[in-house]
C-alpha cells in the first residue's frame, strides 16, 4: 500500500523535447576583453592566429609517408589495446600557451579541487563575466555514492591564466557555498546536464575579460571551427594548451568534436569565434571513442549561464 | 558509478609519488576529462561508469607511466613512472 502523501491531483506535464531547448531563436551575450589592450585580434579568423600560423607550417612541411596501415610498435609486446575510448584523437597537435597574461587565454582558469573526503583534483574553468567562471558539474558535484566523496566539493581554487608556477592574476578560493550546477547533474551523473559554476566575492573578470556564450542552430554550428584551451593533466603542471577541430556531430544536449583533450581539462571553455568576438557553445567534459563531448550550450543552459553572470 | 580502481604511483625506485595527476585515459565508454592527485602516500581510488577495461594514467614533471585494469577486479594498480 502507499503512503505517498503528493497530491494525486497536481498537475504534470511531459518534460520538453530535447530538440526544444535549442529553440528557433539565436541568443548571444557579448564578450569583453578586460582591463588593458593585452588581446589577440581575430578580425577575419575563425581560429587562434597561433593555430593559423601552426596550420600554415604544417601545409608547408614535407609530406611523411603513409604509415596509417601499420600497427603501433608497442602492440608488438603488449597487444592490440581493447578499450575503444582515448581523449587524444589522432596525432597531438595541442599547441602551448605561454602568454597566459593577454586576452583571450587569461579568461581560462586553471582549477584545483578539493574534494568532500580531502581528495585533490585539477580541472578547467572560464569566465563568463566579472564574478563567474564556467566548468563542467563533475568539477564541482562529484558523483560517488556511499562515500565521503560523493557530493558538493568543499572549495575550488580557481587561478586564471595560470602558466606552470606564474600566476599572472593570482589565485581566488570559491568556498562550497559559492557554487552551482543543476538539478540534472547533481540528482544523477547525467552526462547531458554536466555544467556549473563557481561564483567569485570579487570581480576579476574585469581584469581578465571573459568569453561570450551563445545558443544557436544546428545550421549555425556546423561548419564552424572549435576551439579550447585549458590545463590538461599529461602536460607539464600547470599549463595552458590550445587545440581547435571541426563539430564532429549535435545533438540537442551535446556538442562532439575531436578537438584533442585529457584529464584535467574538464570544464574549458569550447568556442567559437565569430566576427572578432569569442562565444562558447559548449562546455568540455568527456573524452568519447570517436570523439570527445561537451554539455551544448542551448536555451535552458544559456539561460542559467546568464543567471550565473549576474 | 558501478566500479572502483585503486592504486599507488610509484617512481622508478619504488618510491610513492605524491600529487601525481591521475586520469583515465581510456575505457569501454566516454570518461569525466578530469585528473585526480594522488595522496601523501602515493595512492589513490576512482570510480568507473561501467564494467570494462581501462587504461590509467599518471602524470608528473619527472615522468609518466599507465597500466590497463579490468573492472570489476580487485587488487591495487601499481603505476610506475618512468622518462
Amino acid at each position: 500500500m502507499s503512503h505517498d502523501t503528493t497530491n494525486p491531483h497536481e498537475p504534470v506535464a511531459p518534460e520538453p523535447e530535447p530538440t526544444d531547448e535549442v529553440g528557433t531563436e539565436e541568443l548571444t551575450e557579448d564578450p569583453q576583453t578586460g582591463d588593458n589592450a593585452q588581446k589577440q585580434s581575430v578580425e577575419g579568423l575563425d581560429l587562434e592566429p597561433v593555430a593559423a600560423a601552426m596550420a600554415e607550417a604544417l601545409s608547408a612541411e614535407e609530406t611523411a609517408p603513409d604509415t596509417s596501415g601499420l600497427r603501433p610498435i608497442g602492440e608488438a609486446t603488449y597487444g592490440p589495446p581493447d578499450p575503444s575510448t582515448e581523449s587524444v584523437q589522432g596525432p597531438d597537435n595541442r599547441v602551448q600557451i605561454t602568454g597566459t597574461s593577454s586576452y583571450p587565454w587569461r579568461v581560462h582558469c586553471s582549477l584545483l579541487i578539493t574534494a568532500n573526503d580531502g581528495s585533490r583534483w585539477i580541472g578547467t574553468g572560464w569566465f563568463n563575466g566579472p564574478k563567474s567562471v564556467i566548468t563542467a558539474g563533475h568539477c564541482v558535484f562529484i558523483h560517488a555514492p556511499g562515500t565521503q566523496r560523493h557530493g558538493w566539493v568543499r572549495s575550488v581554487e580557481v587561478m586564471p591564466g595560470r602558466n606552470g608556477a606564474s600566476l599572472p592574476y593570482g589565485k581566488v578560493v570559491v568556498p562550497r557555498a559559492q557554487l552551482r550546477s543543476v538539478h540534472g547533474w547533481t540528482s544523477s551523473p547525467n552526462h547531458e546536464y554536466d555544467y556549473g559554476a563557481m561564483l567569485l566575492s570579487e570581480p576579476k573578470g574585469n581584469e581578465t575579460g571573459w568569453l561570450g556564450f551563445a545558443n544557436w542552430s544546428d545550421a549555425t554550428l556546423n561548419g564552424k571551427t572549435l576551439n579550447l584551451s585549458g590545463y590538461p593533466g599529461d602536460k607539464p603542471s600547470g599549463t595552458q594548451w590550445y587545440h581547435w577541430s571541426g563539430v564532429a556531430s549535435l545533438s540537442a544536449r551535446k556538442v562532439y568534436y575531436t578537438l584533442d583533450t585529457a584529464g584535467g581539462q574538464s570544464g574549458s571553455g569550447v568556442y567559437v569565434i565569430e566576427n572578432g568576438g569569442r562565444y562558447a557553445v559548449a562546455i568540455h567534459a568527456y573524452g568519447g571513442s570517436s570523439s570527445n563531448s561537451g554539455t551544448r550550450i542551448n536555451k535552458p543552459v544559456f539561460d542559467n549561464l546568464k543567471l550565473w553572470k549576474g | 558509478m558501478t566500479g572502483r580502481i585503486r592504486g599507488i604511483v610509484l617512481d622508478a625506485s619504488g618510491s610513492p609519488v605524491p600529487d601525481a595527476r591521475v586520469a583515465l585515459e581510456a575505457g569501454p565508454v566516454p570518461v569525466p576529462d578530469v585528473a585526480l592527485l594522488s595522496d601523501g602516500d602515493g595512492q589513490f581510488w576512482l570510480d568507473v561508469p561501467q564494467p570494462g577495461e581501462y587504461v590509467v594514467a599518471a602524470h608528473a614533471d619527472d615522468g609518466s607511466g599507465r597500466c590497463t585494469v579490468t573492472v570489476p577486479g580487485g587488487g591495487v594498480v601499481r603505476i610506475v613512472l618512468g622518462r
